[in-house]
């Protein structure tokens, strides 16, 4: 396994850590602590954790022959089918309001920030499936 | 200059021309009419529509190579641009009415739909510069 795949498996890691910790969260404080939903989405801080994918250069360094044609190729794919994958998920987040509230309708400003953590998770998500999707989700000849 | 570089000037030039057109148009009807119809100034944001026509002025001939490998590199490091520079654009858009108005604040939902629309045209703008430049501002040679 190269060390574009152990930093896709370690970003899909700390993902779904982060998601899991999040619902099994919000589940206990709501059904077990009899806490309201509103107050129970504080479980969702736990997705923080996502942060933590970004410091995978400091458990995978760098090779000293650096990016070759190919992993340049597959670096390449996996960033646009990202972007790509996330713009029709925009263009529903940003549509929906409009045609549920109507055009005269508010959101909170809070609803962004939901928009922005969201699109986070998801490039990254997607990012990370590319990548074992190009070179093999298991070990093998990307050494 | 070849097919590739063509489409670019060919949204670039009807991006500007139409964010232009619909700057001028809305001044002109908020000078004649009054603010109350500046509305009526944002129909030729309709002209934005003919980028999706480059594919009918700039057809493929037959025989034509769609582009070789050099093209292809090109064309995704002018996407991976577009999308990045999109990307900080949204993330921006996104956070900074949320430290502007608080969090207690909300927004119209028009807002949003403009956000795709900004965004849309970011995308295409620096796609079309992305290529340009990649290609060289001149068409020297680059004929396919």
């Amino acid at each position: 396994m190269n060390r574009w795949q152990k930093m896709a498996w370690f970003t899909l890691i700390i993902l779904g850590v982060a998601l899991g910790l999040s619902i099994t969260t919000v589940l206990v404080l709501h059904f077990a602590a009899g806490v309201s939903w509103r107050a129970s989405m504080a479980g969702f801080g736990f997705i923080g954790l996502v942060g933590f994918s970004r410091i995978h250069p400091t458990f995978f360094k760098k090779d000293k022959r650096g990016l070759d044609e190919r992993e340049l190729l597959i670096k390449q794919k996996a960033m646009v089918a990202a972007y790509w994958s996330f713009w029709p998920l925009f263009v529903l987040a940003a549509m929906t309001p409009f045609f549920v509230y109507g055009p005269d309708g508010v959101v909170s400003v809070l609803y962004l920030c939901w928009m922005v953590f969201g699109g986070m998770y998801w490039v990254l998500l997607i990012h990370s499936i590319a990548i074992l999707n190009e070179y093999g989700w298991k070990g093998g000849d990307n050494e | 200059m070849n097919r590739i570089q063509k489409i670019a000037w060919y949204q670039l030039i009807v991006i500007i021309a139409g964010l232009l057109i619909t700057g001028a148009a809305v001044a002109v009807v908020v000078h004649a009419k009054g603010s109350e119809y500046a509305h009526f100034g944002l129909i030729p944001l309709l002209l934005l529509a003919l980028v999706h026509f480059d594919r009918v002025f700039f057809p493929l001939k037959a025989g034509q190579i769609v582009f070789d490998e050099r093209d292809d590199m090109i064309r995704k490091k002018a996407v991976t641009m577009a999308y990045t520079v999109f990307w900080v654009a949204f993330i921006l858009g996104c956070i900074v009415p949320y430290l502007i108005l608080g969090p207690r604040s909300s927004i119209s939902v028009g807002v949003l739909p403009l956000m795709v629309f900004c965004a849309a045209i970011i995308i295409r703008i620096v796609w079309s510069v992305a290529v340009i430049v990649q290609y060289g501002l001149g068409g020297k040679g680059e004929k396919s």
